[in-house]
């Protein structure tokens, strides 16, 4: 049966996928159902005319122009377009061969053209390109490169990331393994190189990390990651490659340095120990605290160093620890072979298995040998003080027994040599007057001493004296002072003018002879022509609470207002002015045992003002309760 | 002829018993005096007082064997000699002495002065009211 356009139309028509036919000029003549399913062209045949719209726009010139060439010069026809199937709303991609039909004779009647479905396989073929793409832009982002070992064919390929850690150019450079050894570090090259022998013979993978030296001298820390990848070639052969990654690590190494440089910094040795084999690694840190010349790779090695009499407590901290989850830290002594011994101090802690069971545990260890020596001279100079000030305080007890007895033992015969004095006087009337004068002189000279020492022993009780408190209103404090100066106030013809003073938590006594003391300064001191006026004033100021004893006195240069307070200064002779000058050292003593301050301002001829500074009375606080 | 024992010293400064007793004598001279050393003598005599009147304790307290203030908290704690009045009579000022013997029970307490005109004037306010305005009590 010869061979005609009815009969291929109707092959067509049966044919499996989309198959198409065109008369001898390569016009369509008929479409199968196929053809109409991978185009989503209309199945009504009145719309088969239209079948170039079918064809996505940006391929229709392609296409024509290739079936054009095609049908005028013969030859191969295989063609990749795109259909935009409206019946499905996508595009399909068609991988388009057509055949000629020709008669009997030889002569052609027509094309018989077939469409493969490929958009699976293009889309998977983007993706990959899309991948790869992605892949590359990432890799200079992080600094990682990726590389393959083609075993076949003994080749390595490096991604640009590679060369460019390598700081080589990919256009000219094409490494073998060999090479890429060769870029290794000297010291860390054989170790390197067993590891890619052992992927490639043993399909091990492995996870190094190392240093290389760039092209141009640099060198780098990288970590590469490699794993066995089996492939197969076109020829559908079996290759075992190596593939992975590789990246700069450089910066974090610098990091890591600079941490380790810290913990050295701090002294801490660093230690990691697998309780379930005793395997420990020890830093070089510990190494050296310890005394160990080289790793000692168990932690029975390392107890060993450890003094006897602290061993067994490490041991039981230990177990603790691992048992219980107890806090592991403490100090304890080793014995360094070298340093003789050396305080520590270790903390750990263990990281637990699912059941609970010790999988490792870290710790680091502190030479803590100077603080606790510190501590120990620190200790002893604390004994040494407390002692001296122990001793300074009998010391100090023992002067003020003294005082007190010495006082006493001493104010006895003085009383009596003025009584014994008086007593003569009376009893013989008929003295003549410089025997008189003579027992006279006795007795005052025994008296002046008498009050002298009771106004010593007064003032060396102060201190001890003056921590005995109570709330103490001055005024009341004045009055007492006022009643033996009575007859001293009324012989003078002095005016008192008293304000009113504050209350200060004080000794009372004291704050009686400090008044007292002034008191009697003012009307000791008086000027010849002028009646004496005192004032007596009181405020706060200054958070003090302040007292003031101002007088019209024969007063004082004002130079002399510091040492007018000093022990036994006298600024004028006893002839004149009687006392034991002691009175106003004994007021400032008082003042300044209380926490407060004292000044004198004087002027000579003018008078004199002494002011007192006092901590004030805390005010009782209003929101406690009665 | 010399009245009963109304003052009975406790002191151990014997110059001082020669003060005080001159100086009762001029203000008192109807009084006589009655002088122990110590604490435990002061103790002794007042348990085998004759007098059916308590005298006058006039107390010092610095003593040896048994000091003025043990001897006066044994009083106060006598029930045969409590009721004696008791002078502490001393060279201290001290405050806390002061405490110390009123504490105890002492009636009054007064500082051994500078001057023996002091003194006398003492002894005359103590002799005018201890021996006169106040009664002696009755031994119990």
């Amino acid at each position: 049966m010869p061979l005609t356009l009815e009969l291929a139309a109707e092959v067509v028509r049966q044919a499996p996928g989309a198959a198409f036919l065109c008369d001898a000029n390569g016009q369509v003549i008929h479409l199968n159902d196929g053809y109409l399913e991978l185009s989503g062209i209309d199945p009504d045949p009145s719309a088969h005319a239209n079948w170039v719209l079918a064809i996505h726009p940006e391929d229709r010139v392609r296409m024509f122009e290739a079936w054009g060439t095609y049908v005028s010069m013969g030859g191969h026809f295989r063609e990749s377009f795109r259909f935009s199937n409206r019946r499905i709303g996508a595009i399909r991609w068609a991988e388009v061969t057509a055949e000629p039909l020709r008669d009997e004779q030889g002569h052609r009647l027509g094309y018989l053209g077939q469409c493969f479905d490929v958009t699976d396989r293009v889309l998977r073929e983007e993706q990959a390109e899309q991948r790869a793409e992605l892949l590359q832009m990432s890799d200079g982002l992080l600094g990682v490169g990726h590389w393959h070992v083609h075993a076949n064919e003994g080749r390595l390929s490096w991604s640009d990331e590679v060369h460019t850690i390598h700081g080589t150019d990919p256009l000219e450079h094409q490494p073998s393994v060999e090479d890429a050894i060769r870029f290794y570090h000297p010291e860390d090259r054989t170790r390197v190189a067993q590891h890619v022998d052992e992927a490639v013979a043993e399909q091990q993978p492995f996870d190094f990390e190392a240093r290389i030296i760039r092209a141009d001298g640099g060198i780098r820390w990288v970590r590469s990651v490699g794993r066995p990848h089996a492939t197969r070639t076109l020829e559908g052969e079996l290759s075992l490659d190596v593939i992975g990654v590789f990246q700069d690590i450089t910066e974090q190494k610098r990091v890591q340095q600079r941490h380790s440089l810290a913990l050295s910094a701090s002294q801490a040795g660093v230690w990691e120990w697998d309780p379930r084999t005793d395997a420990l690694y020890a830093s070089d840190r510990l190494l050296e605290l310890f005394g160990f010349e080289a790793e000692p790779a168990r932690m029975s090695a390392l107890l060993e160093r450890i003094h006897s009499g602290d061993r067994a407590a490490v041991q039981r901290a230990l177990q603790s620890h691992l048992e219980r989850g107890q806090t592991f830290d403490l100090v304890y002594r080793i014995i360094h072979p070298q340093h003789a011994l050396r305080w520590i101090r270790a903390k750990g802690q263990a990281a637990f298995e699912r059941g609970g069971r010790p999988e490792r545990m870290v710790g680091m260890v502190y030479d803590i040998t100077s603080e606790v020596r510190g501590r120990q001279a620190l200790v002893e100079k604390q004994r040494e003080l407390t002692e001296t000030s122990d001793r300074l305080r009998r010391t100090s007890d023992d002067l003020q027994r003294f005082a007190a007895i010495a006082a006493h033992d001493m104010r006895e015969p003085l009383r009596k040599v003025v009584w014994f004095a008086n007593r003569v006087e009376r009893r013989e009337a008929g003295l003549d007057k410089r025997s008189q004068s003579d027992l006279q002189r006795i007795a005052d000279a025994a008296r002046g001493l008498y009050d002298m020492v009771g106004e010593l022993m007064a003032y060396a009780k102060t201190p001890a004296a003056a921590q005995q408190r109570e709330p103490t209103s001055l005024n009341l404090a004045l009055e007492q002072a006022l009643l033996p100066l009575a007859p001293t106030i009324e012989a003078s013809h002095a005016e008192l003018h008293v304000g009113e003073l504050p209350t200060v938590l004080a000794n009372p006594q004291h704050m009686r002879v400090a008044l007292s003391n002034l008191l009697g300064n003012a009307l000791k001191y008086v000027h010849p022509d002028r009646v004496p006026q005192i004032h007596v004033r009181g405020s706060h100021a200054d958070g003090w609470a302040v007292v003031e004893v101002e007088d019209n006195g024969i007063g004082f240069a004002p130079e002399f207002g510091e040492r007018i307070f000093e022990l036994f200064e006298r600024l004028h002779g006893r002839d004149a002015y009687p006392g034991t000058g002691l009175g106003l050292a004994t007021v400032k003593r008082i003042v300044e045992e209380h926490g407060g301050r004292i000044l004198a301002r004087g002027r000579p001829g003018q008078g004199a003002l002494f002011r007192i500074q006092l901590p004030p009375l805390a005010g009782p606080d209003p929101e406690a309760t009665p | 002829m010399s009245e009963a024992p109304s003052i009975l010293l406790a002191d151990d400064d014997a110059d001082d018993r020669e003060f005080i007793e001159e100086a009762l004598g001029e203000v008192g001279p109807e009084r006589s005096l009655c002088w122990v050393r110590d604490g435990r003598a002061l103790l002794d005599a007042l348990e085998s007082w004759p007098e059916a009147t308590l005298p006058l304790v006039l107390l010092d307290l610095n003593m040896p064997r048994m000091g003025g203030l043990e001897a006066l908290l044994r009083i106060r704690a006598d029930a045969s000699m409590r009721t004696v009045p008791v002078v502490v009579f001393t060279t201290s000022d001290e405050e806390g002495d002061v405490r110390a013997a009123y504490s105890a029970g002492a009636n009054a307490y007064l500082v051994k002065p500078s001057s023996f005109e002091q003194l006398l004037k003492l002894m005359r306010d103590v002799h005018a009211f201890w021996l006169n305005a106040a009664q002696l009590p009755p031994r119990p």
